[in-house]
């Protein structure tokens, strides 16, 4: 990123203190109250990815016999460029309706692509980040209070438009529609992504995150994600558990992804690697699955190989003591790194809500 | 905000061209205070380094300007344990596909700020300050603008401009302030060299601006070290890289590259040899000086240590110089043979008693005396020899006097040190209406301080009061002190604290755990162990920061490195041989 690119991420990171007061503002508006949660919304409230629209069907063998740390697969990839969202739904007030606790929802959202030259990384493009003021508009009585906020282009007013009236279904509702802004970010920035840099095939985004529900028409070769999570709600998903086995620096079984239920099967192909030795550790421990889409099935075995040895080389450096740091690779700890230091704390948001 | 160029109400103070080297920020950890404020170095801000002078401009278009006093490096690693995994556990060569995350960050202490309240800064882009923007924040430009600036070397900036750095005369020379102390390891800090650079700037300032008038005693304590004041310094013959930056110092600080001009040379009379003095300078050049018994018979008691003139000697020789008042004696060999018939006077058996002191206090007192000319050889007249006093009269505006006492003792140095500063100090208090004296101040200058003004109350130093005196109240009469020692922390605090000027040079760690230095920055402080030779750490009244300053080689050449002409020497001691034994004959 240029100067002025700096410059302006860092005026956006100071813009976004300017936020809490126009909310503050806006619950006064509403005859609401701060009232600030302890955690984050996306601890309490886990969003449904979808995983349960999928099938895995097992069709290798574990590559057994490979040590990719010791016997890295040759190839000619480079994992260049690496990207991570970010997404923080925080509960900062309510304002009652005819009785009834409506919450109100600060959430910041965020995607960005870094690129590696030379080991060492600058910011591809420019971060994406989005600030968030999440109500259900029903609710409101007086529609001239919104339109006055509205008038902020730095900070947007969403509906998160919640199914039923009950006070955990809105919260719910507000981490859905945050979940919905992260994912169309992370799309964009993919997007953008693709349009400059995805027709170089060796040159490898590696995306944190789920692709599985994404058409194959929207991604390349050259894209591939990881996921940190091993027990993810598949239609089978006791094919996993044989995965708790892998050894150290060795790949599991490749497996296809279908999806069941759209008119594409959008075939993808997922494994596990063990990036860690487990002596001391669960069987959990050091596992990561990669999804790629593949021309065959043999293309998606013979590129595992590759992606596992490029991502075994990424377990160094470390990031211990980032959480998950036994499946963390390096650079999607740096996005997450830039991301935070754009925006406000957890803490910072509390406590000025709690303070006011 | 324009190209990542913040709006700024001073523009000339800031080089905004060499672009941003960081960004202030001010963290739970480190937060910023009114003193001083924390910044992270860009990307590629490879030449910012302790000392620099940086302005940081915040939002409101204002600039705080402040020395860099402590650099530090983060890297991206949670713990040595976690960067010992990364290694594979252990593998020093492992080279993983990404590098930590490094960044430097430095602290400033601030300066001077364009607004004019006193609070900290939050964020603010940082840039190196303009030559003008160091000028203004230390608060130079406006006595400079007023004539009043003394140059004393240049500050070189991360962006590569070498800042003229000036001195205030009024607080190096009086009224306001006086005297410069500067300390540092001998050899190693070019402490002679720097005083010599010192001395010509404010002679050719003052001379140029005709402001006031100022003449120099620099007093030669060892070897050859301020002898050769008058010759030019061979080095710049040369055209190595170091000696072209001289160059351009010069040219920078304005100062003509020429040797001093209007130098005397005295030393003690060398009675061995007609013509020739107590000096190693052998040209010719050395007039000598030596005193008659009444110039020193006050200082008579100094001359010796505690052990050969004790309180009972001391007794005796009051009574002495009452003879000497009284007969009247004038001269050192009439004083030794009255001495010599009191003493076979008192050696008469039925005698107990000199003028009521016993026997042996009187022969102690008489043993010392005789002593006094082989220890002071040169400096007091005996065989017929007539005094030839330093002509401190003929001191004028730009002229410059070394007095050469390294073939003293500490003692004989010391009473020669006082003599003439005492003297200056009485011509100077004199009324000047009818103009006779040429000149309105006088810089003393002598190394080896610590000889003369000790903190240590147990070491004997006869001129420390007079030195604590000098400077106490010299300033505002026109005498101004540079003393030069190893180690500050042995120099009376007084002296010290009377300095408006504190130079130092290279110093080992042990002498920078002394109170002298606590009040520097810890890293400020280690890199005055490392400090090359001509750079050099500045404190002057008016600036409320130190610099770090480098100095170009003097325009004289260093003693220890000039040469005489031997053949030369030996005709000029034939030819004076020859006209001794001519006069003698006569």
């Amino acid at each position: 990123m240029d100067e002025a690119g700096r410059s302006h991420a860092i005026a956006q990171a100071e813009e976004s203190r300017g936020h809490l007061h126009r909310i503050h503002r806006l619950l006064a508006d509403l005859k609401g109250r701060n009232s600030p949660a302890e955690s984050i919304e996306e601890d309490l409230f886990r969003v449904r990815e979808g995983y349960h629209n999928f099938r895995l069907d097992s069709f290798s063998q574990p590559e057994n016999s490979t040590n990719f740390h010791t016997n890295p697969a040759s190839h000619s990839l480079s994992l260049k460029f690496f990207s991570r969202t970010l997404q923080r739904t925080q509960l900062v007030g309510h304002f009652i309706v005819k009785g009834q606790e409506v919450p109100v929802h600060y959430a910041i959202t965020g995607a960005i692509v870094l690129q590696r030259i030379d080991r060492r990384f600058k910011v591809w493009g420019e971060p994406q980040l989005r600030f968030n003021v999440l109500l259900p508009f029903r609710f409101v009585e007086d529609s001239g209070v919104l339109e006055r906020f509205r008038g902020d282009d730095k900070i947007d007013l969403v509906d998160s438009a919640a199914d039923r009236d009950e006070y955990t279904q809105m919260r719910i509702s507000a981490v859905r529609k945050a979940h919905e802004i992260t994912s169309q970010l992370r799309a964009d920035i993919r997007n953008q992504w693709r349009e400059k840099e995805g027709s170089d095939l060796s040159n490898v985004l590696v995306a944190d995150g789920m692709i599985e529900d994404l058409p194959n028409s929207s991604l390349s070769d050259n894209l591939i994600s990881t996921s940190r999570t091993v027990y993810v709600p598949w239609q089978n998903s006791e094919l996993v558990e044989t995965q708790l086995t892998v050894p150290a620096f060795q790949r599991g079984q490749v497996m296809k992804v279908t999806d069941t239920t759209g008119n594409e099967p959008n075939i993808k192909y997922t494994w596990f690697t063990r990036m860690r030795m487990k002596a001391q550790a669960g069987p959990e421990f050091g596992l990561l699955r990669t999804t790629i889409i593949a021309d065959s099935d043999q293309d998606a075995v013979e590129r595992a190989n590759a992606f596992s040895s490029c991502l075994v080389q990424e377990r160094l450096p470390v990031t211990y003591p980032a959480e998950n740091w036994d499946k963390l690779i390096f650079p999607h700890k740096l996005c997450n790194d830039y991301l935070e230091s754009m925006i406000p704390t957890q803490s910072t948001v509390k406590s000025y809500f709690a303070r006011m | 905000m324009q190209n990542g160029r913040p709006e700024c109400k001073f523009p000339e103070y800031v080089n905004f061209d060499f672009g941003s080297i960081g960004k202030a920020a001010s963290t739970r950890a480190n937060p910023n205070t009114a003193q001083y404020f924390y910044f992270w170095l860009a990307a590629g801000a490879s030449t910012l380094e302790l000392g620099n002078i940086v302005a940081a401009v915040t939002d409101d278009g204002h600039a705080t300007f402040g020395t860099v006093v402590e650099l530090s490096t983060v890297m991206d690693i949670e713990n040595f344990l976690s960067d010992y995994i990364s290694h594979d556990f252990g593998d020093p060569t492992v080279s993983p596909p990404s590098d930590l995350a490094e960044i430097m960050i430095a602290k400033v202490n601030v300066i001077r700020a364009t607004h004019d309240r006193i609070r900290p800064i939050g964020r603010g882009s940082v840039f190196f300050a303009t030559p003008e923007g160091v000028a203004w924040s230390l608060g130079m430009s406006d006595y400079v603008k007023e004539n009043r600036g003394i140059p004393i070397g240049v500050m070189e900036n991360g962006d590569g401009s070498l800042v003229p750095i000036f001195l205030d005369d009024e607080f190096l020379i009086g009224p306001e302030g006086s005297h410069m102390n500067m300390s540092g390891i001998s050899g190693l800090a070019t402490k002679t060299s720097l005083v010599e650079f010192l001395l010509k700037s404010i002679l050719e300032k003052m001379i140029k601006t005709d402001k006031r008038k100022v003449a120099a005693v620099f007093f030669n304590v060892k070897g050859k070290d301020l002898l050769y004041l008058d010759k030019p310094n061979p080095q710049y013959d040369e055209h190595d890289a170091y000696t072209n930056k001289c160059r351009q110092m010069y040219d920078v600080l304005g100062i003509e590259m020429t040797p001093f001009e209007n130098v005397r040379v005295f030393a003690p009379y060398d009675r061995g040899s007609e013509g020739h003095t107590k000096s190693f300078r052998r040209d010719g050049k050395v007039e000598h000086f030596i005193w008659e018994l009444k110039e020193i018979v006050e200082d008579i008691p100094y001359l010796f240590d505690k052990d050969s003139w004790d309180e009972s000697v001391d007794a005796v020789y009051v009574d002495v110089k009452d003879q000497i008042e009284r007969q009247p004696i004038r001269s050192y060999d009439q004083l030794i043979a009255w001495i010599n018939e009191e003493r076979r006077v008192v050696a008469q058996g039925h005698v107990t008693h000199w003028r009521g002191h016993e026997k042996e206090d009187f022969y102690k007192c008489a043993k010392n005396l005789d002593a006094l000319s082989g220890l002071y050889d040169g400096l007091i007249c005996t065989g017929g020899v007539d005094q030839v006093d330093v002509p401190l009269d003929d001191l004028y505006n730009g002229s410059i006097f070394v007095v050469d006492i390294q073939s003293l003792n500490d003692r004989g140095q010391a009473m020669v040190f006082s003599k003439i500063l005492k003297r200056v100090y009485a011509a100077l208090i004199e009324d000047n209406k009818d103009g006779h004296r040429d000149f309105d101040s006088v810089v003393f200058f002598i190394d080896e301080l610590n000889k003369f003004a000790p903190e240590d109350p147990n070491i004997s130093a006869p001129i420390k009061q007079s030195v604590v005196e000098i400077c106490a109240r010299g300033r505002s009469i026109g005498v101004s002190l540079f003393g030069v020692e190893q180690f500050m922390s042995q120099i009376e605090p007084q002296v010290v604290d009377n300095s408006s000027t504190l130079i130092y040079g290279r110093t080992g760690p042990a002498e920078l755990m002394t109170k002298n230095y606590s009040w520097l920055d810890e890293d400020m402080r280690n890199r005055l162990t490392t400090v090359p030779k001509g750079t050099f750490l500045l404190k002057h009244a008016k600036f409320t920061q130190p610099v770090f300053c480098k100095f170009p080689y003097p325009t004289c050449v260093p003693g220890d490195q000039y040469e005489e002409d031997l053949d030369a020497i030996r005709e000029r001691d034939q030819v004076s041989a020859f006209a001794f034994r001519r006069d003698l004959e006569n």
